[in-house]
């Protein structure tokens, strides 16, 4: 049976009703966990963290949200603030990378190898750019959506997105060779 | 050789699904339990309700006559005292009401 995400949302909205909350969660649970592995370099602990806190926010300003939009691009915005506010406040990146590579280094799996360098390759950029990376190669949102959801001028959004891929092409070279790491 | 595009291609067309494993109920244990009706407004009303019920009971009974027939209540309780006792039995059950629900919640 087809899940009425609208519907969904108008119950949540006018009487606060868990159950509907708890399918919207269950919907977008998965990508936005993914979402939140590549902006934080495939951490999986904090990406859960992130993803928790940003549905919990979600639901507090349910409200807030006027249906102009796509559900999930107004739970992207969220997860972004929450990455943010969390880059704001942590560690230099420097000793954040070099956890984080250890951690994967003892449960390294083959069929996500390409994902989560694609992600360590990601820390490389600011989180706006980052972002606006990850929105337009991986969820392919125009130039337009990403300026409008992280709230900055059009072509700053296309400067990110030209220059990151030439780095990008540089940081996967060698998957592009087609020789595996 | 791959290039880019060929690569970010593959990547859309295998991104993992991540099973659940308990995350919707990590997310639902964080947030607040609210109800639609907030708790004060529904005791209210059945306390307004019980109230408006027992009005109707007690002029049908007097209009009846029915009040002649109990007379030792007359003799041994006032009308102030009947009044004050009503008004202990109102409270009494709308505070076991109260917190019966709260520990419901």
């Amino acid at each position: 049976m087809a899940v009425d995400e609208q519907d969904l949302v108008r119950r949540v909205v006018e009487s606060r009703d868990r159950h509907a909350f708890g399918v919207l969660v269950k919907l977008h649970q998965s990508k936005l966990r993914y979402t939140l592995r590549q902006l934080t370099g495939w951490d999986e602990a904090l990406a859960d963290d992130l993803a928790q806190e940003t549905f919990v926010r979600a639901y507090q300003s349910i409200r807030q949200f006027r249906g102009d939009a796509k559900f999930f691009t107004w739970l992207y915005r969220i997860a972004y603030n929450c990455f943010l506010a969390h880059h704001r406040s942590r560690k230099p990146e420097d000793s954040a990378d070099e956890e984080t590579l250890e951690r994967h280094g003892g449960t390294r799996d083959d069929s996500i190898d390409l994902h989560r360098d694609f992600a360590l390759a990601l820390r490389e950029f600011p989180p706006q750019q980052r972002m606006a990376l990850h929105l337009h190669l991986q969820r392919e949102m125009t130039h337009e959506e990403i300026a409008e959801m992280l709230d900055c001028p059009l072509g700053t959004v296309k400067s990110h997105i030209q220059r990151g891929r030439e780095k990008l092409r540089e940081k996967l070279a060698v998957w592009q060779t087609g020789t595996t790491p | 050789m791959k290039d880019l595009d060929a690569l970010i291609s593959e990547m859309r067309e295998s991104e993992p699904y991540f099973s659940d494993n308990g995350f919707t109920a990590a997310v639902m244990a964080q947030i607040p339990t609210t109800r639609a009706v907030p708790l004060w407004k529904e005791n209210a009303i059945m306390l307004a309700a019980t109230a408006a019920g027992s009005a109707i009971a007690a002029w049908q009974i007097a209009s009846a006559g029915v009040g002649q027939m109990l007379p030792d209540v007359s003799i041994t309780m006032g009308t102030t005292h009947f009044a004050v006792a009503a008004l202990a039995v109102y409270a009494f059950v709308g505070a076991t009401m109260w917190v019966a629900r709260r520990e419901v919640i």
